[in-house]
């Protein structure tokens, strides 16, 4: 068997007897083996999935995949990386694990992220960070970074991540790799431990759209334990991938792409070249202004904060996690277990949340956040009314060094520019590989679309994709 | 000017149920003083329009119904338990 397989092409050599499925679950068994060490990819691998075959047929039926490490996989430890969840066994599954199981997929380990998937490069995992396989002085973008690596590493040919702010965009802009933000509803989230209650969305993470669209397919559709799940059925994502753009497409390019300092030369020049591309395609594209956009990150800081300290005030030591060492009293348990649980991001964030939501405080802060973001959805409804889709860089910079971006966390933040707009929003997006930098590193951008528009943005997605064929390179190291 | 002070971090602490080391103040003051400097730039926007607040979402209703569910692997994520309870410090 080959490195780099994707998933379409797992199917197609079981299909043509080139391989078992057996050969495929001992190949990805040994390559977990040979490279995890390295990237740290992977908090814990499941050997016995290895070990037998799946009982169900299906879409996904003996491929490999990995979820990240806040999505709770029954019996298994769900410990969103940090250590206050280090000895939680998931009491249930998450819908999407079920979901991906019944097709067939073997979930082979829980996959490195952020601290409660809150951080930009993965380097707030309390289990050290995971590495770029590009080039392993690099993070691969958090906060699933290490759903990530595993994919642009071979390791699996498919993740989910989840995502908050740019959590799968972003790696899959650094890794060479697709990722989606869905539409808010789009995937259940049962299952899913909660950071921002009203932006969380998982999403896959693989080589190529096609792939990309299929695992979206599988997760799609109505779950009823979910209250903020849509009430619509399961859609096949992949029936429009044709490899043309749809007649008379209008691209709206966001004016910041190309006039904001922000965005690093070598970006700018791979994005330029994007749009010159899906021009050549048949695209009409004009520069569009989005109005408000300069408050998205303000809004993200103050909103994503306050939900983070509501949520996270579950974990007090009583009913599971872990809890400090003989506690004198109920108050001394709280503290001390949250004192000794939660790392410096975790609590910065928790503290800043309920300063925002705080009496005195909340008028300035929280609910002006809540009235910017409700005047950039309009901006992005009367947007779509005018063009079909918006494009724009995915991360105005190239891949983080570790140990550089957290040392100055603002600026980390201030990378988000380009995604958090739609995960305050709710509408859905697509990172995709549009080139490298002169030193290897990969570029991505993004297509977003009105809500529901996941079909368009695939079939856009794909076009490009088939047209460029970033997806056939590969990190040299793990051949 | 905005500025978020040591007290301020102190009192934002105790409703967080988080104990800082002193080691620890000055810095977080400092980083989250940051951020909310940043934030405040949404005073700038006035909307003289009427935007509605709520999110896309109506409220979903379904039956509540009773399902089976083996306590006893809840149960064994309690960090101390007794038969079928939960123990924690004495409260009163």
């Amino acid at each position: 068997m080959k490195a780099f397989l994707t998933i379409k092409e797992i199917k197609d050599g079981f299909k043509k007897r080139q391989f078992s499925p057996k050969d495929v679950l001992s190949f990805y068994k040994n390559r977990i083996k040979k490279y995890n060490s390295k990237l740290n990819a992977f908090l814990e691998v499941f050997e016995d999935e290895f070990e037998q075959e799946s009982t169900k047929k299906g879409l996904l039926e003996n491929i490999p995949g990995l979820l990240k490490d806040n999505i709770c996989q029954k019996g298994r430890i769900t410990s969103a990386a940090s250590k206050i969840l280090s000895n939680y066994r998931a009491t249930y599954d998450a819908t999407i694990a079920k979901k991906l199981r019944d097709e067939g997929a073997k979930i082979v380990g829980r996959g490195n992220m952020d601290e409660f998937a809150m951080g930009s490069s993965g380097e707030y995992s309390a289990y050290g960070p995971a590495l770029n396989p590009w080039n392993l002085e690099y993070s691969p973008g958090g906060s699933s970074s290490g759903p990530a690596s595993a994919v642009a590493a071979g390791l699996v040919p498919w993740s989910i991540g989840s995502e908050t702010g740019n959590s799968v965009r972003v790696p899959a802009s650094f890794c060479n790799l697709v990722g989606l933000y869905p539409s808010y509803g789009r995937f259940s989230r049962r299952g899913a431990i909660a950071f921002t209650s009203s932006n969380d969305q998982v999403g896959p993470l693989t080589k190529t759209v096609y792939d990309n669209a299929l695992i979206a397919s599988i997760i799609s559709g109505h779950d009823p334990k979910d209250g903020t799940s849509i009430n619509q059925p399961r859609q096949d994502f992949t029936k429009n991938l044709t490899g043309n753009l749809p007649k008379n497409l209008k691209i709206g390019i966001i004016k910041d792409s190309l006039e904001s300092e922000g965005v690093v030369p070598e970006v700018k020049i791979a994005f330029e070249n994007t749009i010159k591309q899906l021009q050549q395609m048949g695209a009409q594209t004009k520069l569009v202004n989005l109005t408000n956009i300069e408050y998205g990150i303000a809004v993200y800081f103050v909103i994503s904060r306050a939900e983070a300290a509501s949520n996270l005030s579950r974990y007090d030591g009583s009913l599971y996690g872990k809890r400090t060492q003989n506690p004198k009293d109920l108050e001394e348990m709280y503290i001390k277990t949250r004192e000794e649980g939660f790392g410096n991001e975790v609590k910065r964030r928790i503290l800043m949340g309920n300063y925002v939501l705080s009496a005195g405080h909340k008028d300035a802060f929280y609910n002006k956040a809540v009235l910017v973001r409700s005047l950039l959805r309009k901006s992005f409804d009367d947007i779509f009314k005018d063009v079909d889709l918006l494009i724009s860089p995915t991360s105005p910079t190239l891949p983080f060094k570790i140990g550089e971006a957290i040392s100055n966390p603002l600026e980390m933040y201030m990378a988000d520019y380009f995604t958090v707009p739609m995960c305050i929003t709710g509408i859905p997006a697509i990172s995709i590989p549009c080139g490298f930098s002169k030193t290897g590193l990969p570029i991505g951008f993004q297509i977003v679309g009105p809500r529901f528009s996941e079909d368009l943005i695939y079939q856009a997605a794909y076009a490009f994709e088939q047209k460029t064929q970033y997806y056939l390179q590969n990190p040299k190291d793990f051949e | 000017m905005f500025t978020f002070s040591k007290e301020d971090l102190l009192k934002v602490a105790k409703l967080s149920a988080l104990k800082l080391e002193d080691s620890e103040i000055e810095q977080f003051a400092k980083e989250l003083n940051q951020v909310l400097e940043y934030s405040t730039v949404l005073n700038k926007v006035i909307s003289t329009e009427e935007i509605k607040l709520i999110p896309f979402k109506n409220n979903t209703m379904r039956e509540d119904q009773i399902e089976e569910f083996d306590s006893q692997i809840i149960l064994d994520d309690a960090p101390v338990k007794k038969e079928t309870s939960f123990v924690v410090p004495k409260i009163l």
